[in-house]
């Protein structure tokens, strides 16, 4: 992706631009997912505790 | 502009691009690196990639003092300004990029002797290797 940008930067390639919003939303539903698994540990005692730490 | 100048300043902006593209190389090398770091708590490769962060660094102020020097002695206009101000900025975020894989290899070693999450990892695994395509 970060070569995707360069390589439209470099070329002027408006169209390689465009296509890292779609990129960049699969990241983001990913992003979602490791905040979702995160939140779950919210009920373990001891990573809440660590976490804290 | 006079010709003369208007080639230097050309010659200029295309060594200011090639840096820049420089720049985004190193940055994924330590960012594959950083997820390499964090998917096999590798205290190690994390070490590394704190310290490759002083190269990036270095590409960073070296673009940022050649646009400057741009800016001050071609005081270019339209097309070629616009282009000035979106190298500068993609300069600043290349190198912050530099700084969160720093970020992410430190974070590695805080937690290497912890247990790690498969879901959270493979998740991450997931954030890290679409950017370093």
């Amino acid at each position: 992706m970060i070569r995707i940008a360069l390589d439209s930067f470099q070329r002027r390639d408006l169209s390689g631009a465009s296509s890292l919003v779609d990129l960049d939303e699969l990241i983001d539903r990913a992003n979602r997912r490791a905040v979702e698994r995160v939140l779950d540990f919210a009920d373990d005692q001891s990573k809440r505790e660590w976490a804290c730490g | 502009m006079t010709s003369d100048m208007r080639v230097t300043f050309q010659e200029e902006l295309q060594q200011v691009e090639a840096a820049l593209q420089e720049e985004g190389d190193y940055v994924l090398r330590a960012l594959r690196a950083a997820v390499n770091a964090l998917e096999q708590a590798d205290a190690e490769l994390a070490d590394e990639v704190i310290a490759f962060d002083d190269e990036i660094d270095s590409r960073y102020l070296s673009i940022q003092e050649g646009i400057q020097s741009l800016l001050a002695r071609q005081t270019p206009v339209a097309v070629d300004l616009r282009l000035v101000l979106a190298l500068l900025h993609a300069n600043l975020h290349l190198e912050r990029m530099g700084d969160y894989c720093v970020t992410i290899a430190k974070l590695t070693k805080l937690v290497a002797d912890e247990k790690p999450d498969e879901g959270l990892v493979q998740a991450f695994e997931e954030m890290g290797q679409r950017p370093s395509k």
